[in-house]
């Protein structure tokens, strides 16, 4: 091997090493966590010239020609590490663009907006980081102890780029790989619900915008300790693209597929074809063809192959030690074995009831008759429209209350209001004697109160054992800090999790489908699987919003009987149901609603009796 | 589908200069006479691009809400299934919505070549990115919406350059923005997230 030849196999070594470590960041913030980040390139930016500026001398000791902030001149591996630090920090001011408030194409645009934004400014501001020229004359690392054009040199920095590259695969599996990478992955397939299940979304996406900032900047550090110069032109946010290509076309959210897209596109479409001869073609004619070629396969990819080449892989959380062989059929029997385990307090409760009154007074919880959650004059507007105009409710311990009403009563938004999915305009939530109504729907969901969806709302690409254990609460490994530390610390806390959702699989016939992705699930699974998952937060009270919907009426009734039992085991439950033998043969008491008020509260059989109410729904 | 136009302008941006090199090409015309009106000063020609942009702007108006067309633009814009089940032609209705921002696209580029006088592949490198943030200004998926963060956005980035710097015009109309986005993110014209 000629000597060039080697310079050229450790050029593009070094240049894998760190787009590795970029597409890892960025694999990180838009395959798992979902969040689009346009504006990636910004960080690797952001490091990139703080390595500069920590590792050149003064500005006056450097000849006076360029004019820059800082000029420290720090030893390696000072810069390294500050470019990674302040990658992270630079991240989050960018925090309030993708919070709770602005999501999905919003933030993209406001991400893509803000890199063109700083490129601009830096590009024309002069004396901040020496504007368009950009800085150059950057010292290579320990350049006063070696030569950084000798053979060795570039044998170790080639090294120590791939090692920090593998080192920035070790930490994003760590972090993906754990109970919190699930809750980011939950986030990613839809972030309301997992809102609604406890999960903060606002440090989740700061927590990933920090961490690929991070790597993004050590990325910068690395490649500008390395071609020693950098330049506006070198971060446009073309390059942003480049970065998406690479992960779309790797797998997004699968971390082998981002280590192979940062090998094929950027390394080599970008950089290996710099050594393409151009003598063919008009000048810059090689270059304009790379940026067709990654255009073409960034929409080639999306079109027939969405996943990438490596997809993200499926995380089996063996189901095999439950070896339960159940058809169709056997789901919609499921309720004996489970009765009879469990359901001696309220035995022969399911039985359709001639008099649901005369069971109300039989079930045992009935006499703690605290108030878990109460309602006061509660309003929300949207536009002109007042969803609920008003409604004071109060729903007690140990209760199954129903609410029913003709569509657009106010049903489902009286449960958003009342989980926090969506605010209040005037009126409060008193739940177990305290004023949650300023409380966003993820700390209620940690007091108890939980609730679920009208539409489906499984986590598509999580195995139906995944979305349960999303659920889990006070999971040790559901923190970046707990991620962190590693499998050995949070392990028993998973055991016991898995323990538990293999518990609810068998009681509701699901054990086969736990391997099952949420989103290839049936209607009426997908709604189990709901109700599961809002158990296994171990709510104190629960807001189901028509959870018999589209499910057969035999596991309907076996729904509504399983409910009755965990009521009869101390929980709450406010249900919004449409079909009236469900509430007459589950729900006492019964709260009727139409037009955003309370029309009537009583049993079923109260509420039959009572002109307006037939007037206004039962007969209709 | 961020992703995806933002491929697809790669792939013609830099298509079209790979094939035609990247030298400007100059278009020019005569300007007509100038007139002077409060500080301002505008070419007949700049008149008349104004004019036309009225015109289109009432002729979205006019499609929008009067015709058939434009009715079942809009419903596939809301609930495409249902459309479908309507009878719509969804397909066909996102085909000719495609040809038709083509179309309005062309007429901008043509103006925008008229104005300036000369133009090569590259000089609407950021002009994508400044209508994204009209669009998005205004609200994203709202007609008058996007009417409304076009002027606004161009107003702030040509008062923006007489008052301070050419250099910064676009910033400060990617400030507006951003601002916006704060403050109410739905867009000007958008529901109330």
């Amino acid at each position: 091997m000629t000597s060039a030849q080697l310079y050229y196999l450790l050029n593009l070594l070094i240049y894998a090493g760190v787009d590795i470590i970029a597409c890892l960041g960025l694999s990180q913030q838009f395959g798992v966590a979902g969040v689009t980040n346009f504006g990636f390139i910004i960080f690797q930016a952001v490091g990139a010239y703080t390595a500069a500026i920590l590792s050149l001398p003064s500005q006056s000791a450097n000849g006076g020609f360029q004019s820059y902030l800082g000029g420290w001149n720090l030893p390696f591996p000072v810069p390294w590490i500050g470019a990674a630090i302040v990658g992270g920090l630079a991240a989050l001011p960018f925090t309030f663009l993708v919070g709770r408030r602005l999501r999905g194409d919003f933030a993209a645009v406001g991400l893509l907006v803000t890199a063109v934004t700083f490129n601009l400014l830096v590009t024309n501001y002069r004396p901040f980081l020496n504007g368009a020229a950009g800085l150059s004359l950057v010292p290579a690392p320990l350049q006063g102890e070696y030569d950084p054009s000798g053979a060795g040199y570039q044998w170790a920095y080639a090294v120590i780029a791939l090692v920090l590259a593998a080192g920035a695969y070790w930490l994003v599996r760590r972090v993906t790989e754990s109970p919190y990478g699930r809750s980011l992955r939950a986030m990613r397939d839809n972030d309301l619900v997992a809102d609604s299940l406890g999960k903060n979304l606002l440090a989740q996406r700061t927590s990933v915008l920090v961490l690929g900032g991070a790597l993004a900047g050590l990325s910068g550090g690395i490649l500008v300790g390395y071609i020693t110069t950098w330049s506006p032109g070198a971060w446009g946010y073309a390059e942003t693209i480049v970065l998406f290509a690479a992960v779309i076309i790797g797998g997004a959210g699968s971390h082998r597929g981002a280590v192979l897209g940062a090998i094929l596109v950027p390394v080599g479409f970008e950089e290996a074809t710099r050594y393409i001869p151009s003598t063919f073609g008009p000048p810059g004619f090689v270059d304009d063809l790379q940026w067709v070629a990654i255009g073409l396969l960034v929409v080639i990819f999306l079109w027939f192959r969405p996943q990438g080449i490596l997809p993200e892989r499926r995380r089996i959380i063996g189901a095999a030690s439950a070896p339960v062989n159940m058809t169709n059929e056997d789901v919609v029997t499921l309720a004996g074995p489970v009765r009879a385990s469990h359901g001696a307090a309220v035995a022969g409760s399911a039985l359709p009831a001639a008099d649901p009154a005369s069971r109300a007074t039989a079930s045992p919880a009935v006499a703690d008759d605290g108030a878990v959650l109460r309602a006061v004059d509660l309003v929300r507007d949207f536009g002109g429209v007042h969803a609920v105009a008003g409604v004071s409710i109060e729903v007690r311990r140990g209760t199954l209350t129903g609410l029913i009403g003709p569509n657009g009563a106010g049903k489902s938004t009286l449960l958003s209001v009342l989980a926090g999915t969506i605010p209040v305009t005037s009126g409060q939530v008193i739940y177990q004697g305290r004023d949650v109504t300023g409380l966003p729907a993820y700390r209620r969901a940690r007091l108890g109160l939980v609730r679920t969806f009208q539409l489906a709302s499984e986590f598509k690409r999580l195995t139906v054992m995944e979305n349960l254990l999303s659920a889990v609460p006070g999971h040790r490994g559901d923190s970046l800090a707990g991620a962190l530390r590693g499998r050995r610390f949070w392990r028993r806390d998973e055991e016991a999790a898995i323990a538990r959702a293999r518990v609810l699989l068998e009681r509701f016939g699901l054990s086969s489908y736990a391997d099952t992705y949420g989103g290839d699930l049936s209607g009426g699974q997908r709604r189990l699987t709901e109700i599961m998952r809002a158990l296994m937060t171990e709510p104190a009270m629960l807001l189901l919003d028509e959870p018999m919907a589209g499910v057969h009426p035999r596991l309907a009734r076996q729904i509504g009987a399983q409910l009755l039992d965990l009521c009869a085991e101390g929980m709450t439950i406010l249900m919004v149901e449409h079909e009236l033998a469900i509430m007459d043969e589950f729900c006492n008491p019964v709260i009727m609603m139409a037009e955003g008020t309370v029309l009537a509260t009583g049993t079923m059989t109260d509420l039959r009796a009572r002109a307006e109410v037939v007037e206004a729904y039962l007969v209709g | 589908m961020v992703i995806v136009s933002l491929g697809m302008t790669l792939i013609i941006e830099f298509g079209l200069q790979a094939i035609v090199g990247g030298t400007n090409v100059s278009y020019t015309m005569s300007q007509g006479p100038t007139v002077r009106a409060g500080g301002l000063v505008l070419t007949a020609v700049q008149f008349v691009i104004i004019g036309l942009a009225l015109v289109v702007m009432a002729a979205v108006h006019v499609l929008l809400r009067y015709t058939k067309l434009g009715k079942a633009m809009r419903a596939t814009a809301a609930n495409r299934s249902l459309a479908r089940n309507c009878g719509i032609r969804t397909d066909r209705i996102v085909t000719v919505t495609w040809a038709l921002t083509g179309a309005l696209c062309g007429i901008a580029g043509t103006v925008f070549a008229i104005n300036n006088g000369s133009f090569g592949a590259t000089s609407a490198d950021l002009f994508l990115v400044v209508i994204l943030a009209a669009v998005f200004l205004g609200g994203p998926g709202q007609a008058y919406g996007a009417m409304l963060g076009a002027v606004v956005i161009g107003l702030a980035t040509e008062i923006s350059a007489a008052y301070i710097t050419p250099s910064y015009k676009d910033v400060i109309a990617f400030a507006v923005l951003l601002v916006m986005m704060a403050v109410r993110p739905g867009g000007l014209l958008g529901a109330a997230a």
